[in-house]
């Protein structure tokens, strides 16, 4: 069902419902894009706990990726959500959901970081939690920039949306901005 | 620990350098050093291995590049960080499409990616300026830069804090921020426009500012520290110049020179007003006390009778016509020693120029009156009855105006010099020089070893300042108290001659 690791510089839509398994394998499979010490792991995530992500990469991959960061979309700033339960070399920000231009900052903070040795991996769960905070218009245009710049580093990302939260042209709407989709809901 | 600026002298200006993990603002006009003086203090940590980082918003990195082409400044260095901001009409992701202030660097870097990027927000720019933690030392060149952020001065000021509280907290970085000096006035399309310095002087730990100025012709660059919390800093104006390794802040006098050794000096019994001097009134020497008529004169005077005659020196004394007899006989009596007995035994000779005296006493001279009296017999009567003692002098000029012209008045100078005194004699001159002719004033500011002047400004405060010395802070100003015990007075020390704790605490001794 999943598709071979896609091409680096490919965007990749995830259509799957919210919390099935189906959605969480495809999502560890697509991540895989090399060999794991030479993978930099970008999660961004408006419900997943960074330990809860930590622990189910080491079930799936065994070893941490060379640089893993994990950005918490949550409506609790300031608070630090990895604790002491996140290894060291996990990077955990967080921003603010109804602030998608802070939130570009720290996605871009984090790329800005990145080695080009490595293979930047992205993971960003979801869309559909992002499009309960903003408008389509400005998550449109923030998908489109954000993608952009995950293909100009050579990225293999994914994003994840739930098809039934939304209307089909939502869907139709995000779907141009991606090379590529997988959907699972069957 | 202090952090070392770049500049030696700057660096024993501020006890040491800039207080570690603050923040500091230099503020000046175009073309006073200030960008300069920022590129020296990071050149400073580059050379000592630290992490710097420095943030334009004026000028882009080949702006840089060319500006401080002459200096031995390494923009390329490893652990050096330059980056820009500014605000630019642009586009946003929540925005509507129609244009607006973005943030962008110099070079026209988008803060986010494709044609988009953040509004020109504090909250933006310091989210951008993250990914550069930590440093050691930050610049932010200049703040007037970031002025477009705040329509009104508090929020500018608020974003100005933010920014201070990043870089010192977060970053853990000593920074500097430059802006351009306040200009009163200054509107731009008519509105007017947030004064940088302003909005910014009161939220750093201290304030440097330089300037320029035209001194006989030329124009001549100089710095002050205009504020530094909690440093016992020099509060004396300073004369800057560029060279190859940056600014070069001319030092000044602030110890003994080597001719000179504390033993030279007599003390003045004010522990403050020593340190001001370099050590007290040179001995052998003139010191010349100027005030303005309502700053006191007299305690000045007392104290060093008092010190002379611990010292077992015989005292001359012209008193001030202000000084009414019965106040200074109460003075002596009280301070110095039983008044009779002193000029009985040939320890007090008073010369009485204004004719106030009771003429009954030995060692009261009366020149007004008596014509054998005249001041070159006074003084070589006094001269016959101390014998070979090294002799303190008080001298009044005014007193002697009645009776002297100016020209007599200059020979009798000349006269003390050449025939009374010996090397072991030193003496006071007081005189408010609104009372003599300038020519007077300069002639005896001429011959002076050592000038002070004290004055009340109109809130009533009283200062000092040494003018003129050949050891001590000179041109420094210190206020002037009066205090419960002796010595009565409390000159406030001078900058690095102790911490201003002890200043407070121990009445100055």
């Amino acid at each position: 069902m999943v598709p071979d690791s896609p091409a680096p510089g490919t965007n990749v839509i995830v259509l799957a419902p919210s919390l099935s398994d189906e959605k969480r394998t495809a999502c560890l499979d697509l991540l895989e894009a090399g060999p794991v010490g030479r993978l930099d792991v970008l999660h961004v995530t408006y419900s997943g706990a960074p330990a809860d992500l930590v622990d189910q990469w080491r079930d799936h991959h065994g070893e941490l990726p060379g640089r893993m960061g994990i950005v918490v979309v949550g409506d609790q700033p300031g608070q630090h959500p990895g604790g002491d339960s996140v290894p060291e070399n996990v990077f955990v920000t967080t921003a603010n959901p109804n602030d998608i231009t802070g939130l570009g900052m720290r996605l871009n903070n984090y790329l800005n970081d990145h080695d080009e040795d490595s293979r930047l991996v992205v993971c960003f769960d979801s869309m559909t939690e992002m499009l309960q905070f903003a408008e389509l218009q400005p998550v449109f245009k923030f998908l489109h920039m954000f993608a952009g710049q995950l293909r100009e580093a050579d990225a293999v990302a994914h994003f994840h949306i739930d098809p039934g939260a939304h209307d089909t042209q939502t869907i139709s709407r995000l779907k141009p901005l991606f090379d590529d989709s997988v959907d699972l809901t069957g | 620990m202090p952090v070392p600026t770049g500049s030696e002298t700057l660096d024993s200006i501020l006890d040491g350098g800039l207080p570690e993990g603050r923040t500091v603002l230099v503020t000046g006009g175009p073309g006073t050093g200030k960008s300069t003086l920022a590129m020296q203090f990071l050149a400073e940590g580059l050379a000592r291995d630290e992490d710097c980082l420095y943030i334009s918003t004026e000028q882009t990195f080949d702006e840089l590049d060319d500006a401080f082409a002459d200096f031995a400044f390494d923009l390329e260095h490893e652990n050096l960080t330059v980056t820009s901001l500014h605000a630019t009409p642009g586009q946003t992701v929540d925005g509507g499409g129609e244009r607006e202030l973005t943030l962008e660097t110099l070079e026209g870097g988008k803060m986010l990616g494709g044609d988009y990027s953040a509004p020109f927000e504090s909250k933006y720019i310091t989210q951008y300026l993250e990914r550069f933690a930590p440093a050691d030392r930050v610049v932010l060149d200049s703040v007037s830069g970031l002025s477009a952020i705040g329509e009104d001065q508090d929020v500018f000021r608020r974003t100005l804090l933010d920014f201070i509280r990043l870089l010192n907290d977060e970053f853990g970085a000593t920074a500097l921020f430059t802006a351009e000096e306040s200009q009163p006035d200054l509107t731009q399309n008519d509105v007017k426009t947030v004064a940088a310095s302003d909005a910014v002087q009161f939220n750093t730990h201290g304030v440097l500012r330089l300037w320029r100025e035209n001194v006989g012709g030329d124009y001549h660059r100089f710095l002050e520290v205009v504020k530094m919390r909690g440093v016992d800093h020099d509060t004396r104006v300073h004369e800057v110049s560029f060279t190859h390794e940056g600014l070069r802040i001319s030092p000044r006098l602030r110890t003994h020179p080597g001719e000179f050794v504390p033993s030279d000096h007599m003390s003045t019994g004010i522990d403050g007003l020593d340190r001001l001097m370099g050590g007290g009134v040179v001995e052998g020497g003139t010191l010349l006390l100027e005030h303005d008529g309502q700053a006191s004169p007299h305690s000045i005077l007392t104290n060093l009778m008092v010190q002379a005659r611990d010292q077992g020196m015989p005292i001359t004394i012209i008193p001030p016509v202000e000084l009414p007899p019965k106040r200074l006989r109460a003075i002596i009596d009280e301070r110095i020693g039983d008044m009779e007995e002193l000029l009985a035994n040939d320890q007090l000779f008073l010369v009485d120029f204004a004719n106030i005296w009771e003429n009954t006493r030995r060692n009261v001279f009366k020149p007004q009156e008596h014509d054998t009296d005249n001041p070159a017999a006074v003084f070589r009567t006094i001269d016959d009855r101390r014998g070979d003692q090294s002799m303190f002098s008080v001298l009044n000029v005014e007193a002697q105006l009645p009776v002297l012209t100016d020209d007599e008045l200059r020979q009798i100078r000349f006269w003390e010099e050449e025939n009374l005194y010996l090397p072991g004699d030193t003496s006071l001159y007081l005189f408010n020089p609104a009372t003599l002719s300038d020519e007077l004033a300069a002639f005896y500011e001429n011959g002076a070893w050592q000038t002070l002047e004290t004055w009340v400004t109109d809130k009533g405060l009283q200062y000092l300042e040494l003018k003129k010395s050949p050891s001590g802070f000179m041109g420094s100003t210190r206020l002037v108290e009066y205090i419960q015990e002796e010595p009565y007075m409390r000159i406030q020390q001078p900058p690095g001659a102790g911490s201003t704790e002890s200043t407070l605490d121990h009445g100055g001794q």
